[in-house]
């Protein structure tokens, strides 16, 4: 065999090498097409499979982490049917019975069934959406070929009115794009978001994207969040509103429990409330948040952070005395106590106690107006909580900015200034966590698509007093629950630093209304190494005076529930 | 001479049969790869539309649980303990066996 002949059989071979090679890649994506994705296709061949144009069917789940890490979804998906049917082929009979035999299995307004099935010149109109496999298959059963049936998939929250305004809902904004409004939906719609996946993909450019995708752990954002709120805490929260809404008759009434060392949430409430699965009659007022959105002048809750402040500066201690009349003069005002009357001599204990304005007007008088502005800044007012929730208020603390004493005089008891309750909550956790704020939230961890998972981590908080202070505070505080009602109202093995608050509801027109109060309570135990801390207000409860009177048992019930359900030794 | 350039032409043909062999071997492995990415992924999604369906019935169960009364769990032979007493250590202790 001669040089060319051999370089010709060599070329001949590498040729045929390539072919073979071609041969398999085509092969196998064949094999892909016709075994693995198969059904799809054949699916999509009989009609019965209808791709939605907005992928809401396929989006991230929200988790709830409970207690031992057990984790609940409380936003996923389900699969069921639609049902469609061509009114052109139907008759009057006809109508009526798939009526009849859809309505026995899901229920369906008659008056919108039939205008639509009246259309005659329709070929197709969709009558029945969110129907669960089980009823589809019985109705496809009785109806057979009048109706067609189509795979959908719809978003699903399995807590139904339970932690709603945390949640939120999925829905078309301004722009007709359809994402997450409101709550978590909304704050974390970019990671529980689905990019539409082509089926036509070219085998190549499939291929090497999903490898990229693997080893990349920055590359892909879709993924499923997790959050601190156990669920079993959140019902529980919720039933205890429930009840103070309803005995009270309030406009509204809210609560927060929460880590005071991380800012970790385990419940967040807020009642009225909606659910997610059925919103479209509520009214869009609804949807806000008030927990993060609306601001309240929380009244003599804010007193332990003045004293706090008072304490941190050096100016008092627990044992400086004021001569308290029942009222003083600040400006051209006269500020009294709740019930006008003096009790003479008193310490900053009995201040705090018998939660004297006149006391804290003279607490308020030792702190330098620049040192006041610089506590409260520090404390978080004025400013984003920093929770993970859509429309985070800053509050309204503009009368920081005042150079009158009254507005610091009023402040120093809580009201002309308004902040939201989660960043109340936010404040006074300071108190709780060795004179430390903390950033609250909710979600803590994102497991992406691509196997990587990644912890949250916020903002530590800043320092805004020393921890001698906190712990002078805390026990101030605990004094304080422990001698409400003569002291039938304390846990005798658990110490509870808590604070109530009765605050007038400022009017639209300028001024206070007479009858209209907020009532706040604050608490958090063990006082002295906390686990939690625990905030609730109800605006506007009728025909009933203090604080201490709706508030205080809710507290106990709930602080025994949280003890009995983590098993918290007792500390004292 | 002649057994050289036998040699070397055996040499270039099983490098040419090695080159094409990796490409193969390689193409199969990143399409292997894909297909198992694409199968995690469904598959993922299944486990997550099962795990909603779970979550309804654990839902059901919260609110079972949470809306227990004293009264209704007593008729079950469950009792309200009052007081719970808890056991503390105030030192390190050691444990002996001896057989």
């Amino acid at each position: 065999m001669n040089k060319g002949q051999k370089q010709f059989n060599i070329r001949l071979k590498i040729v045929f090498g390539g072919i073979i090679v071609i041969g398999f890649v085509l092969i196998t994506n064949l094999f892909y097409i016709q075994v693995k994705t198969g059904d799809d296709f054949r699916i999509q061949a009989d009609g019965q499979y209808v791709v939605a144009t907005n992928n809401s069917f396929e989006r991230g789940n929200i988790y709830f982490e409970g207690i031992g890490e057990s984790r609940t979804t409380v936003a996923g998906q389900k699969k069921g049917y639609k049902i469609s049917i061509n009114p052109s082929k139907l008759n009057e009979e006809k109508i009526e019975k798939i009526y009849t035999e859809i309505n026995a299995v899901h229920e369906i307004d008659r008056e919108t069934f039939l205008s639509r099935a009246g259309r005659s010149e329709r070929s197709y109109i969709e009558i029945a959406k969110n129907i669960s496999k089980q009823d589809g298959e019985k109705i496809k059963a009785e109806l057979g070929g009048y109706i067609g049936l189509h795979v959908e998939k719809w978003r699903i929250y399995p807590l139904k009115e339970s932690a709603s305004h945390v949640l939120g809902f999925l829905g078309f904004d301004d722009n007709n794009v359809f994402d997450g409004r409101y709550g978590l939906e909304n704050y974390y719609d970019k990671t529980l978001k689905r990019e539409d996946k082509n089926l036509y993909t070219n085998f190549f450019a499939r291929a090497f994207h999903g490898v990229q995708d693997l080893v990349d752990s920055d590359r892909v954002t879709e993924g499923n969040i997790i959050g601190s709120i156990d669920p079993q805490i959140q019902l529980f929260l919720e039933k205890e509103l429930m009840g103070i809404q309803e005995k009270w008759n309030s406009q509204s009434t809210g609560g927060i429990i929460m880590d005071p060392k991380t800012g970790e949430i385990f419940a967040l409430a807020a009642i009225p409330n909606f659910d997610n699965n059925n919103f479209s009659d509520n009214p869009l007022s609804l949807f806000k948040n008030p927990i993060v959105s609306n601001i309240y002048e929380f009244g003599s809750t804010m007193k332990p952070l003045v004293v706090a402040i008072g304490l941190d500066e050096g100016v008092i201690d627990s044992e400086t005395e004021y001569y308290d009349n029942g009222f003083v003069d600040v400006e051209k005002y006269t500020i009294y106590n709740f019930d006008k009357k003096g009790r003479g001599w008193v310490d900053v204990q009995e201040i705090l106690s018998q939660s004297l304005n006149t006391g804290m007007v003279f607490i308020n008088s030792k702190i330098e107006k620049d040192s006041f502005i610089k506590y409260f800044k520090k404390y978080g007012f004025g400013e984003k909580s920093g929770i993970d929730l859509p429309n985070d208020s800053s509050g309204l603390t503009s009368n920081l900015k005042s150079k009158r004493d009254i507005e610091f005089a009023n402040m120093s008891f809580g009201q002309g200034i308004a902040i939201s309750p989660i960043s109340m909550i936010k404040a006074i956790s300071a108190l709780a966590n060795n004179g430390k704020t903390v950033t609250p939230h909710i979600i803590k961890e994102i497991e992406y698509t691509n196997g990587f998972s990644k912890t949250l981590e916020y903002n530590q908080g800043r320092q805004v007093l020393s921890s001698k202070t906190s712990g002078e505070i805390s026990k101030m505080l605990v004094n304080v629950f422990d001698n409400y009602q003569n002291g039938q109202l304390k846990l005798e093995n658990h110490s509870v630093a808590a604070k109530t608050g009765t605050a007038q509801i400022p009017a639209p027109d300028g001024g206070y209304y007479d009858d209209r109060n907020l009532h706040s309570f604050f608490g958090y135990f063990p006082a002295y190494d906390p686990e939690f801390i625990i905030l609730l207000y109800t605006v506007y409860p009728k025909q009933i005076r203090y604080a201490s009177q709706t508030l205080i048992d809710p507290f106990r019930s709930t602080a025994k529930y949280l003890i009995n359900y983590y098993n918290i030794p007792p500390d004292r | 001479m002649k057994t050289q350039t036998k040699k070397r032409k055996k040499i270039v043909l099983g490098m040419l049969v090695a080159i094409v062999l990796s490409f193969v071997t390689y193409s199969y492995a990143i399409a292997s790869t894909t297909f198992s990415t694409s199968d995690s992924m469904e598959k993922n999604i299944e486990i997550q539309d099962l795990q909603t369906e779970i979550a309804e019935l654990e839902v059901d169960y919260f609110n079972m649980i949470n809306n227990i009364s004293v009264s209704d769990a007593e008729k079950y032979g469950l009792k309200e303990i009052k007081l719970v007493g808890y056991a503390s250590l105030d030192q390190k202790v050691t444990v002996a066996y001896n057989n």
